[in-house]
């Protein structure tokens, strides 16, 4: 590689630890999920994380669902979000905490923030001064430039200006009864945190000494919008319809192929017979039904995507008779791709998720222990080093402004 | 370290330059490695996408192949063959990263483990993304993105079941940008790892965790043997009123969502809603949301979608006008933030979802054309003379 080494690539991880991050040094100023993410995701790699909250504490922290057990209320949500970060209580509006925050941004390689109000500070010192200093990610619904730029909004409204909540629900066979419809569980602040992990790394490759500071201006619209690949594919090869309402015949396809859904006697499950070797074993998992010797409605594969509506009719009555489990592994044994569709109790118990220490714990003070998700990779340097991954993480305390 | 606030010199920077200098081997395909690579092409890096013009994914250049592949190069090569993997091995030698998205199988019979490409570059970063991990008993398993959002659990997170597909959250693909972006995360941390420490490394990344690993809320109520209160899919979590609500015209909607006590004094104001201790604090009007959400939808289906967000927005209510591509393609503001980009052939694609707030947004070029950088492949970085290449060419090994 020819690139010249950055001004914070001179610090690096103990020996024998692959931690990439080790040494950085990352200041988190917001008030929602997606950055705390992204905070505990640069931490998980080795950054030290400074959280800033309010004297009365992150507003998360008041929002369940709670671990078990007496004391004051811990959220196991702030839990994941924030496990090994060091959390400081101080109000940034006021005047009197600005030396503070300065001494902790003087110390950053980066800081991440929210274009709110109380960050105006921050908002000065690091975007409108364009000094020297840390890098910074400022975070908002719609981003620091444009026409929209100072709208209100959040991660939920973004998906809906942004396209995907309108992609999500095309095509609709009554466009009025299937609104616009948003990702699942905190999946839009999860993903918004994500793409500013992302962003911040970039930034903390870009710095150079003597150079200005790169400062990243992240929207929730653009994280969206960014995901219109299907979108985009469906409207070049003039195949997205003038509206939501769903044509004749129109089947589910994304970038790759088709998909059906199939009601089962317990459950559901998706399979892909995409390739015509694939169609052919499923056809006999089937049982050999008459209709699918019909080579004008499933001959092919692009008969089969033409054909899509037509197919998943014929095919409910059967697995409305067999069981998602036992369908999910014969059809993997047989070499097609097929899922059933869990329940969040089901990952819980999922042999693969465990076989690989997925979860971890969180544990705080007189709580009951719960598992939460871990990290979804594994990793090992070339001379063996491992990603130090505790198992058990401790529920992150808020400390005073004036124990700092 | 600078104290982040003493003015400094003047200075500007060339954002372009990032991963000027490093090389990627991309032998990923669909859309979860490719997305990945092509942020590392817009950040400086030189992506060379291994393909075949015998093989179907990469010869039919299907639409959504243009969005996903820009700032690339392609050479085409059959990595069945000896003499291919000899090019491969040697290509490998000289970059710096290797992203895949093969089958075990695939992975193993044509020497193209990390183990076998670690021989040839020790410190090489090895990017292996797979449907459920390359551990496990599941490991083996056929899977693909669309399918992992069932798996994973999204899809019953989403919307109502129905056998249409219609609004349950398996398209567009999520779990291929998603693990997209962990690839990227992952790559960018194992690049400061190797200019800290010389070291490379290998990433076994699965598609189903870093799906899983976005739905803490689900997870952490199960753990606690809870029923998940919100789906936050319709509404957002921890926000009253909120939801998807029709308006007057065809198709038309709005989202709002409110979710603190001001955003409801805005509300109130915005609807003239009387002042009702019932709705005092967040936590007591989650409670009422459906009560509250019918307000808001009798008020939102007496205007048109422009009026209720320009209303909603004059008294600061998180609210937006529910848009399909079209509209987003034409949308000023959108514009204004060059997000997305006609190139090539006209058609869009998509640069960073992020930009430096000077402007900057990363490069974005055309796709490249099947095979079109063969001669600088094996040429120009490899050596190997035109009259060999002619004869791997007529060999069926550039193929």
């Amino acid at each position: 590689m020819t690139q010249s080494a950055a001004s914070d690539e001179t610090k690096s991880a103990r020996p024998g630890t692959f931690a990439p991050l080790a040494g950085l040094v990352i200041l988190e100023v917001c008030t929602g999920a997606a950055l705390s993410f992204a905070a505990r995701l640069l931490g998980d790699l080795g950054a030290e994380v400074v959280k800033i909250e309010p004297p009365e504490g992150d507003a998360l922290r008041r929002q369940g669902p709670f671990m078990s057990g007496a004391g004051e209320p811990a959220s196991a949500l702030f839990g994941y979000l924030n496990a090994g970060k060091r959390c400081v209580g101080m109000e940034i509006a006021d005047p009197a905490a600005t030396p503070l925050l300065a001494r902790f941004v003087g110390r950053s390689d980066l800081v991440l923030f929210d274009a709110n109000a109380e960050a105006a500070l921050l908002r000065d010192l690091l975007v409108a001064g364009r000094r020297q200093g840390p890098a910074a990610l400022v975070f908002s619904p719609y981003g620091l430039k444009g026409a929209r730029a100072d709208r209100a909004g959040s991660s939920f409204t973004a998906q809906h200006s942004g396209g995907y909540a309108y992609h999500q629900a095309y095509p609709a066979t009554d466009p009025g009864k299937v609104p616009p419809t948003g990702a699942a569980d905190r999946e839009a602040d999860m993903i918004l945190g994500l793409v500013a992990a992302n962003a911040a790394l970039w930034a903390l490759m870009s710095r150079r000494d003597g150079e200005a500071r790169p400062v990243v201006d992240l929207s929730a619209e653009d994280g969206f919008a960014y995901l219109l690949v299907d979108a985009l594919a469906d409207l070049k090869e003039g195949r997205l319809g003038p509206t939501r309402k769903r044509l004749p015949g129109q089947g589910i396809t994304i970038a790759g192929g088709l998909v059906w859904f199939l009601p089962c006697s317990d459950g559901a499950i998706m399979v892909s017979p995409r390739e015509d070797h694939q169609w052919a074993r499923w056809v006999k998992m089937m049982g050999d039904p008459a209709w699918a010797r019909d080579k004008e409605l499933c001959g092919s594969r692009a008969i089969r995507t033409t054909n899509a509506a037509r197919l998943q009719e014929l095919m409910e009555p059967w697995a409305a008779g067999v069981k998602a489990q036992d369908t999910f592994r014969q059809a993997q044994a047989a070499k097609i791709a097929c899922f059933p569709i869990c329940s969040a109790t089901d990952l819980l118990e999922n042999s693969q998720l465990l076989s690989r220490l997925f979860f971890e714990t969180l544990s705080a003070p007189g709580k009951t222990d719960i598992a939460m998700p871990g990290l979804p990779f594994l990793v090992r340097s070339s001379s063996g080093a491992t990603l130090p991954r505790p198992r058990r993480r401790a529920f992150p305390q808020l400390v005073e402004q004036a124990d700092v | 370290m600078s104290d982040g606030l003493s003015p400094a010199p003047s200075a500007t920077a060339d954002w372009t330059q990032c991963l000027n200098g490093v090389r990627v081997v991309d032998f990923s395909w669909v859309v979860a490695g490719p997305m990945a690579t092509k942020r590392l092409g817009a950040m400086g890096a030189e992506i060379i996408k291994i393909e075949s013009a015998t093989r179907p994914e990469f010869s039919l250049r299907h639409a959504w192949f243009s969005v996903v592949n820009n700032n690339k190069r392609s050479c085409t090569l059959n990595i069945a063959s000896a003499e291919g993997q000899a090019l491969i091995h040697a290509l490998v030698a000289e970059s710096d990263i290797v992203v895949e998205n093969f089958s075990s199988r695939v992975l193993t019979k044509n020497n193209l483990s990390y183990d076998d490409l670690r021989k040839v570059k020790p410190d090489i970063i090895y990017v292996s993304a797979s449907g459920l991990g390359r551990t496990g008993p599941e490991n083996e398993m056929l899977a693909y993105g669309s399918l992992l959002q069932g798996y994973s659990g999204r899809v019953a997170m989403i919307g109502a079941m129905n056998a249409g597909l219609e609004g349950m959250g398996i398209a567009p693909g999520w779990t291929d940008p998603v693990t997209s972006l962990w690839e990227g995360f992952l790559i960018l941390a194992a690049l400061r790892h190797h200019r800290a420490t010389g070291e490379g490394c290998y990433i076994d990344l699965s598609m189903l965790e870093a799906s899983v690993t976005l739905l803490p809320d689900a997870l952490l109520h199960a753990a606690l043997g809870q029923a998940t209160a919100e789906q936050g899919s319709e509404s957002e979590i921890g926000a009253s009123p909120s939801g998807c609500f029709r308006c007057k015209g065809e198709d038309a909607w709005v989202a709002v969502s409110v979710r603190d006590d001001g955003e409801w004094r805005g509300l109130r104001a915005a609807l003239d809603v009387p002042d009702d201790p019932a709705f005092s604090g967040r936590e007591a009007r989650i409670a009422r949301r459906t009560g509250l959400n019918a307000i808001v939808a009798a008020w939102c289906a007496g205007r048109t979608a422009v009026e209720a967000e320009a209303t909603l927005q004059s008294h600061g209510v998180p609210s937006a006008i529910s848009q399909g591509i079209r509209e987003v393609l034409d949308d000023p503001h959108l514009k204004e933030r060059d997000l997305f980009r006609q190139v090539g052939d006209g058609s869009w694609s998509i640069a960073l979802p992020w930009m430096e707030a000077g402007g900057w947004r990363g490069g974005l070029s055309a796709p490249p054309k099947l095979g079109a950088d063969n001669d600088y492949v094996f040429g120009e970085l490899l050596g190997v003379s035109p009259e060999e290449q002619a004869r791997l060419k007529a060999a069926g090994v550039i193929a």
